[in-house]
Protein backbone atom coordinates (compact mmCIF):
# COMPACT_ATOMS: atom_id res chain seq x y z
CA UNK A 1 0.00 0.00 0.00
CA UNK A 2 1.45 3.32 -0.81
CA UNK A 3 2.08 5.74 1.12
CA UNK A 4 -0.65 8.52 0.88
CA UNK A 5 -2.86 5.81 1.47
CA UNK A 6 -1.91 4.26 4.47
CA UNK A 7 -1.37 8.09 6.08
CA UNK A 8 -5.71 8.10 7.43
CA UNK A 9 -7.15 9.12 10.45
CA UNK A 10 -9.08 6.75 12.19
CA UNK A 11 -10.45 7.41 15.59
CA UNK A 12 -9.00 10.69 16.02
CA UNK A 13 -5.40 9.03 16.03
CA UNK A 14 -2.92 9.63 12.31
CA UNK A 15 -1.83 6.64 11.14
CA UNK A 16 1.96 7.24 10.93
CA UNK A 17 3.00 3.93 8.87
CA UNK A 18 6.20 5.69 7.46
CA UNK A 19 7.32 6.72 10.75
CA UNK A 20 6.50 3.07 12.11
CA UNK A 21 8.42 1.29 9.70
CA UNK A 22 11.72 3.43 9.97
CA UNK A 23 11.73 2.11 13.87
CA UNK A 24 10.42 -1.10 14.00
CA UNK A 25 13.29 -2.52 12.84
CA UNK A 26 15.03 -0.43 15.71
CA UNK A 27 12.16 -1.74 18.02
CA UNK A 28 12.43 -5.68 17.32
CA UNK A 29 16.73 -5.19 18.51
CA UNK A 30 15.83 -3.38 21.42
CA UNK A 31 17.43 0.19 20.31
CA UNK A 32 14.13 1.84 19.92
CA UNK A 33 13.64 4.85 22.33
CA UNK A 34 10.82 4.37 25.25
CA UNK A 35 9.16 6.73 23.32
CA UNK A 36 9.12 5.51 19.40
CA UNK A 37 8.77 2.04 21.15
CA UNK A 38 5.07 3.26 22.50
CA UNK A 39 4.56 5.08 19.52
CA UNK A 40 5.25 1.95 17.07
CA UNK A 41 3.37 -0.46 19.23
CA UNK A 42 0.07 1.84 19.55
CA UNK A 43 0.29 2.01 15.84
CA UNK A 44 0.71 -1.52 15.23
CA UNK A 45 -2.57 -1.99 17.35
CA UNK A 46 -4.51 0.03 14.85
CA UNK A 47 -2.62 -0.99 11.50
CA UNK A 48 -3.15 -4.31 10.46
CA UNK A 49 -0.91 -4.07 7.29
CA UNK A 50 2.44 -2.59 9.58
CA UNK A 51 1.50 -5.91 12.17
CA UNK A 52 1.98 -7.98 9.16
CA UNK A 53 5.38 -6.34 7.97
CA UNK A 54 6.54 -6.97 12.03
CA UNK A 55 5.63 -10.12 11.53
CA UNK A 56 7.04 -10.77 8.71
CA UNK A 57 10.61 -8.78 9.93
CA UNK A 58 10.32 -10.90 13.41
CA UNK A 59 10.08 -13.96 11.20
CA UNK A 60 13.41 -12.90 8.63
CA UNK A 61 15.06 -11.75 12.06
CA UNK A 62 14.58 -14.91 13.66
CA UNK A 63 15.58 -16.54 10.85
CA UNK A 64 19.00 -14.73 10.78
CA UNK A 65 19.72 -14.98 14.54
CA UNK A 66 19.61 -18.96 13.68
CA UNK A 67 22.06 -19.05 11.01
CA UNK A 68 25.11 -20.78 12.87
CA UNK A 69 28.79 -20.36 11.16
CA UNK A 70 29.94 -23.82 11.49
CA UNK A 71 32.59 -24.70 14.41
CA UNK A 72 35.66 -25.82 12.75
CA UNK A 73 36.21 -27.99 16.30
CA UNK A 74 38.59 -28.29 19.09
CA UNK A 75 41.35 -30.10 16.16
CA UNK A 76 41.33 -26.49 14.64
CA UNK A 77 41.53 -24.36 17.46
CA UNK A 78 44.32 -25.79 19.22
CA UNK A 79 46.28 -25.67 16.35
CA UNK A 80 45.22 -21.84 16.05
CA UNK A 81 47.94 -20.30 18.00
CA UNK A 82 50.71 -22.42 17.51
CA UNK A 83 50.08 -21.42 13.85
CA UNK A 84 49.72 -18.07 14.51
CA UNK A 85 53.06 -17.99 15.99
CA UNK A 86 54.36 -19.18 12.75
CA UNK A 87 52.83 -16.85 10.71
CA UNK A 88 53.96 -14.07 12.93
CA UNK A 89 57.50 -15.08 12.46
CA UNK A 90 56.86 -15.70 8.71
CA UNK A 91 55.92 -12.01 8.75
CA UNK A 92 57.26 -10.36 11.72
CA UNK A 93 60.57 -11.79 12.82
CA UNK A 94 60.41 -9.34 15.87
CA UNK A 95 58.43 -7.55 18.27
CA UNK A 96 57.38 -3.96 16.68
CA UNK A 97 60.68 -1.95 16.02
CA UNK A 98 61.32 0.45 18.64
CA UNK A 99 63.92 2.85 18.49
CA UNK A 100 65.71 2.46 21.82
CA UNK A 101 69.23 2.71 20.75
CA UNK A 102 70.59 6.91 20.83
CA UNK A 103 71.24 7.21 17.28
CA UNK A 104 68.98 5.32 14.81
CA UNK A 105 72.32 5.48 12.02
CA UNK A 106 73.95 3.25 14.75
CA UNK A 107 70.85 0.45 13.66
CA UNK A 108 71.00 1.32 10.26
CA UNK A 109 74.69 0.47 9.97
CA UNK A 110 74.50 -2.78 11.70
CA UNK A 111 71.29 -3.84 9.90
CA UNK A 112 73.17 -3.00 6.47
CA UNK A 113 76.47 -5.32 7.82
CA UNK A 114 74.26 -7.87 8.65
CA UNK A 115 72.75 -7.93 5.15
CA UNK A 116 76.22 -7.66 3.53
CA UNK A 117 77.27 -10.50 5.47
CA UNK A 118 74.21 -12.68 5.03
CA UNK A 119 75.14 -12.09 0.95
CA UNK A 120 78.40 -13.46 1.29
CA UNK A 121 77.61 -16.65 3.29
CA UNK A 122 74.90 -17.08 0.02
CA UNK A 123 71.31 -16.44 2.24
CA UNK A 124 67.84 -15.78 0.29
CA UNK A 125 64.94 -14.68 1.51
CA UNK A 126 61.75 -16.32 1.41
CA UNK A 127 59.18 -15.83 -1.10
CA UNK A 128 56.76 -12.85 -0.20
CA UNK A 129 53.78 -14.75 0.96
CA UNK A 130 53.20 -18.48 2.55
CA UNK A 131 51.27 -19.21 -0.18
CA UNK A 132 53.45 -18.59 -2.70
CA UNK A 133 56.13 -20.76 -0.68
CA UNK A 134 53.36 -23.69 -0.43
CA UNK A 135 52.32 -23.45 -4.01
CA UNK A 136 56.48 -23.60 -4.95
CA UNK A 137 56.64 -26.57 -2.91
CA UNK A 138 54.09 -28.21 -4.29
CA UNK A 139 54.92 -27.64 -7.53
CA UNK A 140 58.16 -29.43 -7.11
CA UNK A 141 56.60 -32.67 -5.56
CA UNK A 142 55.70 -35.91 -6.66
CA UNK A 143 51.61 -37.13 -5.30
CA UNK A 144 52.97 -39.70 -3.22
CA UNK A 145 55.20 -37.16 -2.01
CA UNK A 146 52.46 -34.96 -0.74
CA UNK A 147 50.51 -38.00 0.24
CA UNK A 148 53.53 -38.50 2.25
CA UNK A 149 53.77 -35.19 3.86
CA UNK A 150 50.13 -34.74 4.41
CA UNK A 151 50.59 -38.18 6.43
CA UNK A 152 53.37 -36.52 8.59
CA UNK A 153 51.19 -33.35 9.03
CA UNK A 154 48.13 -35.49 10.21
CA UNK A 155 48.82 -38.83 11.23
CA UNK A 156 46.55 -41.13 10.17
CA UNK A 157 45.34 -38.99 7.59
CA UNK A 158 45.63 -41.37 4.62
CA UNK A 159 44.89 -44.60 6.77
CA UNK A 160 41.17 -42.83 7.26
CA UNK A 161 40.85 -41.51 3.71
CA UNK A 162 37.66 -43.28 2.72
CA UNK A 163 35.67 -42.35 5.83
CA UNK A 164 37.00 -39.43 7.49
CA UNK A 165 36.27 -36.77 5.48
CA UNK A 166 37.12 -34.07 8.60
CA UNK A 167 40.32 -32.64 8.36
CA UNK A 168 39.49 -28.91 10.17
CA UNK A 169 42.91 -27.61 10.19
CA UNK A 170 45.29 -25.80 7.14
CA UNK A 171 48.38 -26.42 7.54
CA UNK A 172 50.80 -23.99 7.70
CA UNK A 173 52.99 -23.04 5.15
CA UNK A 174 56.07 -24.39 7.71
CA UNK A 175 54.25 -27.15 8.31
CA UNK A 176 54.48 -28.19 4.76
CA UNK A 177 57.68 -27.43 4.33
CA UNK A 178 59.16 -28.99 6.74
CA UNK A 179 57.11 -32.17 6.27
CA UNK A 180 57.97 -31.58 2.46
CA UNK A 181 61.28 -31.55 3.16
CA UNK A 182 62.15 -34.57 4.45
CA UNK A 183 59.87 -36.51 1.19
CA UNK A 184 60.84 -33.83 -1.50
CA UNK A 185 63.05 -34.88 -4.72
CA UNK A 186 63.43 -32.28 -7.19
CA UNK A 187 60.81 -33.53 -9.58
CA UNK A 188 57.68 -32.12 -11.60
CA UNK A 189 54.24 -34.10 -10.43
CA UNK A 190 50.82 -34.46 -11.10
CA UNK A 191 49.30 -32.17 -7.87
CA UNK A 192 45.75 -32.37 -9.17
CA UNK A 193 45.69 -36.47 -9.27
CA UNK A 194 46.79 -36.42 -6.09
CA UNK A 195 44.82 -33.73 -4.71
CA UNK A 196 41.72 -35.50 -6.30
CA UNK A 197 42.44 -38.32 -3.57
CA UNK A 198 42.59 -36.04 -0.92
CA UNK A 199 39.69 -35.92 1.51
CA UNK A 200 37.53 -32.62 1.02
CA UNK A 201 39.04 -30.10 3.02
CA UNK A 202 42.89 -30.68 1.97
CA UNK A 203 41.65 -30.14 -1.60
CA UNK A 204 39.71 -26.81 -0.47
CA UNK A 205 43.24 -26.12 0.37
CA UNK A 206 45.09 -27.03 -2.46
CA UNK A 207 42.35 -25.44 -4.84
CA UNK A 208 42.86 -22.29 -2.65
CA UNK A 209 46.74 -22.47 -2.97
CA UNK A 210 46.38 -23.33 -6.78
CA UNK A 211 43.93 -20.15 -7.18
CA UNK A 212 46.43 -17.78 -5.07
CA UNK A 213 49.26 -19.05 -7.13
CA UNK A 214 47.90 -19.46 -10.33
CA UNK A 215 45.94 -16.52 -10.94
CA UNK B 1 27.48 -9.93 22.34
CA UNK B 2 28.38 -6.37 23.69
CA UNK B 3 31.48 -6.49 25.70
CA UNK B 4 30.63 -6.09 29.33
CA UNK B 5 33.05 -3.86 31.12
CA UNK B 6 34.49 -7.11 32.87
CA UNK B 7 35.48 -8.14 29.10
CA UNK B 8 36.41 -4.65 28.79
CA UNK B 9 38.80 -4.28 31.93
CA UNK B 10 40.61 -7.79 31.02
CA UNK B 11 40.99 -6.51 27.57
CA UNK B 12 42.78 -3.48 28.88
CA UNK B 13 44.75 -5.17 31.18
CA UNK B 14 45.91 -7.90 28.73
CA UNK B 15 46.98 -4.56 26.83
CA UNK B 16 48.61 -2.73 28.97
CA UNK B 17 50.84 -6.23 30.09
CA UNK B 18 51.59 -6.52 26.35
CA UNK B 19 52.45 -3.13 26.14
CA UNK B 20 54.66 -3.23 28.42
CA UNK B 21 56.61 -6.55 27.19
CA UNK B 22 54.94 -9.44 28.36
CA UNK B 23 54.24 -11.45 24.92
CA UNK B 24 52.29 -13.59 26.89
CA UNK B 25 49.78 -11.25 27.17
CA UNK B 26 48.83 -11.42 23.23
CA UNK B 27 48.43 -15.17 23.31
CA UNK B 28 45.36 -14.54 25.98
CA UNK B 29 44.25 -11.68 23.98
CA UNK B 30 43.96 -14.31 21.15
CA UNK B 31 42.64 -16.71 23.19
CA UNK B 32 39.84 -14.55 24.26
CA UNK B 33 38.69 -13.61 20.71
CA UNK B 34 39.43 -16.06 18.14
CA UNK B 35 36.27 -17.61 17.72
CA UNK B 36 34.16 -14.23 17.79
CA UNK B 37 36.92 -12.73 14.77
CA UNK B 38 36.39 -16.65 13.22
CA UNK B 39 32.58 -16.19 13.32
CA UNK B 40 32.64 -13.07 11.85
CA UNK B 41 35.19 -13.77 9.50
CA UNK B 42 33.34 -16.30 8.56
CA UNK B 43 30.06 -14.13 7.82
CA UNK B 44 31.96 -11.85 6.18
CA UNK B 45 33.61 -13.63 3.69
CA UNK B 46 31.56 -17.24 3.97
CA UNK B 47 33.95 -19.89 3.73
CA UNK B 48 36.01 -21.59 6.05
CA UNK B 49 39.16 -21.32 4.16
CA UNK B 50 39.18 -17.60 3.77
CA UNK B 51 37.58 -17.47 7.67
CA UNK B 52 40.29 -19.01 9.07
CA UNK B 53 42.85 -17.09 6.67
CA UNK B 54 41.50 -13.41 7.32
CA UNK B 55 41.26 -14.65 11.15
CA UNK B 56 45.25 -15.38 11.38
CA UNK B 57 45.31 -12.24 9.36
CA UNK B 58 43.56 -10.03 11.66
CA UNK B 59 45.52 -11.33 14.53
CA UNK B 60 49.23 -10.65 13.13
CA UNK B 61 47.76 -7.24 12.32
CA UNK B 62 47.02 -6.26 16.10
CA UNK B 63 50.32 -7.98 17.12
CA UNK B 64 51.97 -5.67 14.71
CA UNK B 65 50.15 -2.66 15.84
CA UNK B 66 49.21 -3.36 19.40
CA UNK B 67 52.22 -1.71 20.52
CA UNK B 68 51.22 1.41 19.05
CA UNK B 69 46.93 1.36 20.26
CA UNK B 70 46.02 4.22 22.18
CA UNK B 71 42.79 2.81 23.60
CA UNK B 72 40.71 5.47 21.88
CA UNK B 73 38.39 2.92 21.43
CA UNK B 74 37.76 -0.41 23.04
CA UNK B 75 40.15 -3.28 21.87
CA UNK B 76 37.15 -5.19 20.48
CA UNK B 77 35.98 -2.17 18.17
CA UNK B 78 39.61 -1.53 16.53
CA UNK B 79 39.81 -5.30 16.31
CA UNK B 80 36.68 -5.56 14.41
CA UNK B 81 37.95 -2.44 12.26
CA UNK B 82 40.85 -4.20 11.16
CA UNK B 83 39.22 -7.18 10.31
CA UNK B 84 36.67 -5.26 8.38
CA UNK B 85 39.49 -3.69 6.48
CA UNK B 86 40.87 -6.78 6.00
CA UNK B 87 37.76 -8.41 4.63
CA UNK B 88 36.96 -5.55 2.54
CA UNK B 89 40.80 -5.93 0.79
CA UNK B 90 39.85 -9.83 -0.02
CA UNK B 91 36.78 -8.73 -1.61
CA UNK B 92 38.19 -6.30 -4.08
CA UNK B 93 41.22 -8.98 -4.24
CA UNK B 94 38.18 -11.21 -5.14
CA UNK B 95 36.72 -8.84 -7.51
CA UNK B 96 39.98 -7.77 -9.24
CA UNK B 97 41.03 -11.50 -9.80
CA UNK B 98 37.73 -13.12 -10.51
CA UNK B 99 38.21 -15.27 -7.96
CA UNK B 100 35.34 -17.18 -6.86
CA UNK B 101 34.82 -18.48 -3.52
CA UNK B 102 35.03 -22.21 -3.13
CA UNK B 103 31.99 -22.26 -1.19
CA UNK B 104 29.99 -20.79 -4.19
CA UNK B 105 31.32 -23.72 -6.52
CA UNK B 106 28.78 -26.69 -6.83
CA UNK B 107 30.99 -29.47 -5.04
CA UNK B 108 30.61 -32.13 -7.64
CA UNK B 109 32.50 -29.54 -9.85
CA UNK B 110 35.36 -30.08 -7.02
CA UNK B 111 34.68 -33.69 -7.75
CA UNK B 112 33.79 -33.96 -3.77
CA UNK B 113 30.57 -35.25 -2.05
CA UNK B 114 28.64 -33.01 0.11
CA UNK B 115 30.55 -33.22 3.64
CA UNK B 116 29.38 -32.68 6.92
CA UNK B 117 29.59 -28.59 6.71
CA UNK B 118 27.43 -28.65 3.57
CA UNK B 119 24.69 -30.88 5.65
CA UNK B 120 24.53 -28.20 9.00
CA UNK B 121 23.50 -25.64 6.18
CA UNK B 122 19.72 -26.46 5.32
CA UNK B 123 18.71 -24.68 1.68
CA UNK B 124 16.98 -22.49 3.80
CA UNK B 125 19.62 -20.85 5.58
CA UNK B 126 22.29 -21.02 2.54
CA UNK B 127 19.69 -18.83 0.42
CA UNK B 128 19.39 -16.29 3.43
CA UNK B 129 23.45 -16.20 3.83
CA UNK B 130 23.49 -16.01 -0.01
CA UNK B 131 21.02 -12.88 0.68
CA UNK B 132 23.63 -11.35 2.76
CA UNK B 133 26.49 -11.71 0.86
CA UNK B 134 24.45 -9.88 -1.93
CA UNK B 135 24.06 -7.14 0.15
CA UNK B 136 25.91 -3.32 -0.26
CA UNK B 137 29.27 -3.51 1.44
CA UNK B 138 28.22 -1.14 4.07
CA UNK B 139 24.69 -2.89 4.42
CA UNK B 140 26.05 -6.40 5.07
CA UNK B 141 28.89 -5.30 7.60
CA UNK B 142 25.98 -3.71 9.52
CA UNK B 143 23.64 -6.34 9.41
CA UNK B 144 26.41 -8.83 10.69
CA UNK B 145 27.76 -6.22 13.41
CA UNK B 146 24.32 -5.52 14.61
CA UNK B 147 22.85 -9.43 14.51
CA UNK B 148 25.82 -11.74 14.56
CA UNK B 149 27.92 -9.96 16.51
CA UNK B 150 25.58 -8.09 18.86
CA UNK B 151 26.67 -4.40 18.69
CA UNK B 152 24.92 -1.78 19.24
CA UNK B 153 24.84 0.79 16.68
CA UNK B 154 26.28 3.48 19.01
CA UNK B 155 29.62 0.86 18.82
CA UNK B 156 29.00 -0.20 15.00
CA UNK B 157 29.10 3.55 14.18
CA UNK B 158 32.41 3.74 16.20
CA UNK B 159 33.82 0.74 13.90
CA UNK B 160 32.30 1.66 10.94
CA UNK B 161 33.59 5.33 11.43
CA UNK B 162 30.27 6.86 10.64
CA UNK B 163 27.20 8.72 12.72
CA UNK B 164 24.73 6.56 14.70
CA UNK B 165 22.12 7.48 12.61
CA UNK B 166 24.01 5.99 9.31
CA UNK B 167 24.00 2.95 11.11
CA UNK B 168 21.05 2.67 11.98
CA UNK B 169 19.43 3.79 8.42
CA UNK B 170 22.22 1.11 6.95
CA UNK B 171 20.68 -1.37 9.31
CA UNK B 172 17.07 -0.47 8.05
CA UNK B 173 18.19 -0.42 4.15
CA UNK B 174 20.09 -4.35 4.96
CA UNK B 175 16.85 -5.56 6.33
CA UNK B 176 14.62 -3.97 3.29
CA UNK B 177 17.09 -5.47 0.88
CA UNK B 178 17.00 -8.68 2.74
CA UNK B 179 13.70 -9.08 3.05
CA UNK B 180 13.39 -8.28 -1.52
CA UNK B 181 16.21 -10.67 -2.09
CA UNK B 182 14.82 -13.40 0.47
CA UNK B 183 11.26 -12.70 -0.55
CA UNK B 184 10.51 -13.07 3.35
Amino acid sequence: MREKEMRRVVGGTVRRCGRAKELLPLMLVGEASAGDEEFVRTHLHECAPCQEESERLRTLLGGLATAEVPDPGEVYWSAFLPRLRDRIADKHPHRPIRWTLPWPALSVGTAMLLMAGALVVGWQPHSNTPFQRMTEITGRARPQEIREAFEKVYPGTEASLPNDRSIQVLPSANQMQEALDVVLPADESDIYATVRALPPEAQKWFMRVSYRGAV
Amino acid sequence: MTATPDLNERDVDLVRRFQAGEDRAFDELVQAHRREIYRLAYRLLGNHADADDLTQDAFVRVYRSLARFRKESSFRTWMTRIVLNLAADRRSERTAKRQVSLEEIPLKELGVEAGPAARRFPFAERAVQRAVGLLPPRQRETLILRIFQGMKFQEIAAVMGCTVGTAKANFFHALKGLRERARV
